[in-house]
């Protein structure tokens, strides 16, 4: 099957058959323990409305003690047991359903000029793992013009490894070493992911839309005191030096073409919302 | 193992890394179109090859193709160029960038600017992917031009037609119609020089014979000169006397050295 469709349909069906996915199997899966580690008992589901991001708590109480919470899932008036069962499985399976979402905000952003993704780049992402040691962001960067023929925009996806956070005190942190690599993707005419059809098969053999690069980098984190955070609770300053697959290829054949010829330099600054 | 205090750590790590940066190490994108150094080279060559040429019987240029992502074989076709007798100037037939990235021509640059003798390039079908050609127009001019060098008359075109839609003329005729007209009468010879040769994949063969016939009007029509096809090779390609000497890539470490008299043309396959 020859694929014509646009490069921008595949990833919108991927986008759809994900969700749908993730729709399906936070029905499925059976319940979880209840947060304070009491067995759920059927009656009424009272849901806490102010859920704390990424955690977020369900008790099952005695609908008689909270008949009036406007807040509560099974409503006003209390059920009979065979409703509070239906109820309580519906609650459960949509608070489930919610908290997985919930799981998805990003918690972090990032300003960056230049590293090859544009002048400037704006992005989002996430940094979880056993130790805040992974990290995935997405960006928009801006390309100005210079001698073409119109600004561009790119897209990236980078996905990044600390394997260390050194305190220096409590309101300092450096990051000495971060690595990863990002894909990027520059819109416009004239950049494909594959030839155009009047070419040959493989007849460049690579794709000037998209490009893979590594990267290497360094941080320093400020934890903000909690006093007085507004909007993030701590800021890095970051910068990272990568190289491009194209780039590599270049300097790995030619011993003219140095390491310091295909490096690029970003800086940025990361801001941690929570 | 001794405590290493977070400083040290930060200051070793950056040390490593930075040891290898380099003067340029800001890209906005590798198809940012953003360079420093020389613009609109052919034009300012071209004054030097007119000026140096003038009232010149006897030329001697060399032509090179093909050194996209090549740049030491590139570096070693320079050197021999440099060592050879009275090279007047040098043709580039095209392809010295293998993605067209803006990086590949601030590199190769770098390689033909250690060329002693002034040179010219011409746009190869590389050349033009992703933002090539405007990196080009802009570092070199644009893709059709011509210029003398004594009594003899080159014109420069680009011929990748596989590369553009009908908006832009591959090969332009206009551009040919303009430049017979302003070719001086005293004109003894006239090469051409394109990066692909008719009836190659990158060309407009449905105008082949149209082209020809072109160039048959220019006076004292000698030969053409092409590259694209990475190795060398000579054929009288229509059958008309006009024979199409194509030179090789780099990696192919060959160039042609050509003589012009009034009289005779002489052709030399240069190895490296």
């Amino acid at each position: 099957m020859k694929w014509h469709v646009s490069d921008r349909l595949l990833p919108g069906l991927c986008g759809l058959i994900l969700t749908a996915l993730t729709t399906t199997a936070s029905a499925a899966l059976p319940l979880p323990p209840a947060a304070d580690g009491t067995a759920p008992r059927t009656g009424a589901l009272a849901v806490n409305p102010v859920s704390r991001p990424g955690f977020s708590v369900s008790r099952l109480e005695n609908p008689v003690s909270r008949p009036e919470n406007p807040d509560t899932l099974a409503g006003a008036s209390s059920p009979s047991p065979e409703e509070a069962d239906t109820t309580s499985r519906y609650a459960r399976r949509v608070e489930r359903y919610r908290h997985r979402w919930q799981r998805l905000i990003p918690n972090h952003h990032v300003i960056q000029y230049a590293g090859s993704i544009g002048l400037v780049s704006f992005g989002t992402g996430w940094h979880y793992g056993h130790d805040d040691d992974w990290e995935t962001e997405l960006l928009l960067g801006i390309v100005p013009r210079y001698h073409a023929d119109r600004t561009k925009v790119s897209f990236t996806v980078r996905q990044r490894y600390i394997p260390w956070h050194l305190p220096l005190s409590s309101r300092w942190t450096i990051e000495p070493l971060t690595a990863g690599l990002f894909v990027n993707s520059i819109f416009g005419e004239g950049f494909w992911t594959r030839e155009p059809s009047r070419y040959s098969n493989g007849y460049y053999g690579f794709a000037t839309k998209i490009r893979a690069n590594i990267f290497l980098g360094q941080r320093l984190k400020f934890n903000i005191p909690r006093r007085h955070r507004i909007s993030n609770k701590s800021i890095s300053v970051f910068y990272e030096l990568s190289t491009s697959d194209l780039y590599l290829i270049t300097a790995v054949t030619n011993r003219a073409i140095r390491l310091s010829d295909i490096l690029s330099l970003a800086i940025g600054v990361k801001f941690e919302t929570f | 193992m001794p405590r290493v205090s977070p400083w040290t750590v930060l200051a070793a790590a950056a040390a490593v890394m930075w040891l290898p940066a380099g003067c340029d190490i800001i890209e906005y994108h590798p198809y940012d179109t953003r360079f420093d150094g020389e613009r609109d080279i052919n034009r300012r060559h071209i004054e030097q090859i007119e000026a140096a040429c003038a009232g010149k019987d006897t030329i001697r240029f060399a032509v090179i193709s093909d050194t996209q992502r090549w740049y030491d074989e590139t570096r070693a076709a320079v050197a021999a160029i440099n060592n050879r007798d009275s090279v007047d100037f040098v043709i580039h037939c095209g392809d010295q960038a293998d993605f067209g990235l803006t990086r590949e021509f601030e590199w190769m640059r770098d390689e033909l600017n250690r060329l002693r003798a002034p040179y010219v390039c011409l746009i190869g079908n590389h050349d033009c992917l992703g933002t090539g050609s405007d990196v080009f127009r802009a570092m070199y001019g644009k893709p059709d031009f011509s210029f003398n060098a004594g009594a003899y008359h080159f014109v420069c075109l680009n011929t990748n037609a596989f590369e553009y839609d009908y908006s832009v003329p591959v090969p332009d005729f206009s551009f040919l119609r303009a430049d017979r007209e302003a070719t001086p009468a005293t004109t003894a010879r006239t090469v051409v020089a394109m990066h692909a040769q008719p009836f190659s994949d990158q060309f407009n063969n449905n105008v082949a014979d149209v082209f020809q016939a072109e160039l048959h009007k220019y006076p004292g029509l000698s030969f053409c000169v092409s590259g694209h096809d990475h190795h060398t090779q000579v054929r009288d390609l229509f059958g008309d006397g006009i024979n199409y000497y194509q030179v090789g890539s780099a990696n192919g470490r060959e160039y042609l050295l050509f003589t012009l008299t009034p009289n005779d043309i002489r052709y030399e396959v240069a190895r490296f």
